[in-house]
């Protein structure tokens, strides 16, 4: 069976909107089937140039109308569901932190604030502290530092 | 005068081979479409950005087809016209013809 050369999915993937990736990529096999029953398995640098200039051609054009408009990301519901590796998803995530924050700073740097404020580590705090209850007679005493004294309570 | 306004040439020739096309209306049919129409080699980028804008801006409506061995198990995105483009093609086509006419007596004349 045919195959799309080597990274032309990984360029697709990274460029092209992810609803648009399995139907363009689809194109790009037929095309690159058609060019290698045409010329034959000699000709196939050839096919595989002409494979890899039209992905880049489109991996720019996208990128390009990104820029200038912004296109919208697909419904969720609407993408294909498909495997991604952890860098993938990392990547992913990155990207879509920075278009959070290019089209809504204010609202973006506020999460970004609260979320880091509130994740601050308030333990230390709290082992300071502790009312120890010994017994019914005892009146309720604070051990410092003592968490044996909870254990023993 | 609505549709010359808020359609490009490109998009405007992109709309006409959908419609040329029909049930048939898919990514590289479009585009060889285009080239046998107007002897224009379109970029595949080109063609997949103006496709995808056009959707975006409700003139185009997309499904996805059914998966083939040929495109490796993968699916095409085929396209049809919403009637907010048929509209659009009409104006234009009307407002096109208006202004051409009584043109070609002057370019005969500059020629």
């Amino acid at each position: 069976m045919t195959r799309l050369p080597r990274g032309v999915e990984r360029l697709l993937g990274w460029t092209v909107p992810l609803d648009q990736q399995e139907p363009i990529a689809g194109d790009l096999l037929e095309a690159h089937a058609l060019r290698l029953r045409e010329h034959g398995f000699a000709a196939s640098p050839r096919a595989w140039a002409a494979t890899w200039w039209s992905t880049v051609q489109l991996a720019a054009a996208f990128a390009w109308e990104r820029l200038r408009r912004d296109r919208t990301l697909p419904p969720i519901a609407d993408e294909p569901p498909r495997r991604s590796s952890f860098w993938e998803t990392l990547a992913h995530d990155v990207v879509f932190g920075v278009r959070a924050l290019r089209r809504q700073p204010g609202f973006a740097s506020a999460a970004v604030a609260v979320t880091s404020s509130s994740e601050r580590p308030s333990a230390p705090a709290a082992r300071d502290y502790r009312v120890t209850v010994r017994g019914e007679d005892e009146e309720p005493t604070l051990a410092r530092n003592q968490p044996a004294a909870l254990d023993r309570g | 005068m609505t549709g010359l306004s808020t359609l490009g040439e490109f998009e405007h020739v992109v709309l006409l081979a959908v419609l040329r096309l029909g049930d048939e209306a898919y990514a590289v049919a479009i585009r060889d479409e285009i080239e046998a129409c107007t002897g224009r080699r379109a970029s595949p980028g080109s063609v997949y950005v103006t496709l995808d804008r056009l959707e975006t801006k409700g003139y185009l409506e997309s499904s996805l087809g059914d998966p083939t061995a040929i495109r490796g198990g993968r699916a095409k995105r085929y396209y049809a016209l919403r009637p907010r483009a048929v509209t659009a093609l009409q104006e234009s086509r009307r407002a096109l013809l208006q202004m051409w006419r009584g043109v070609d007596q002057v370019l005969e004349r500059s020629r």
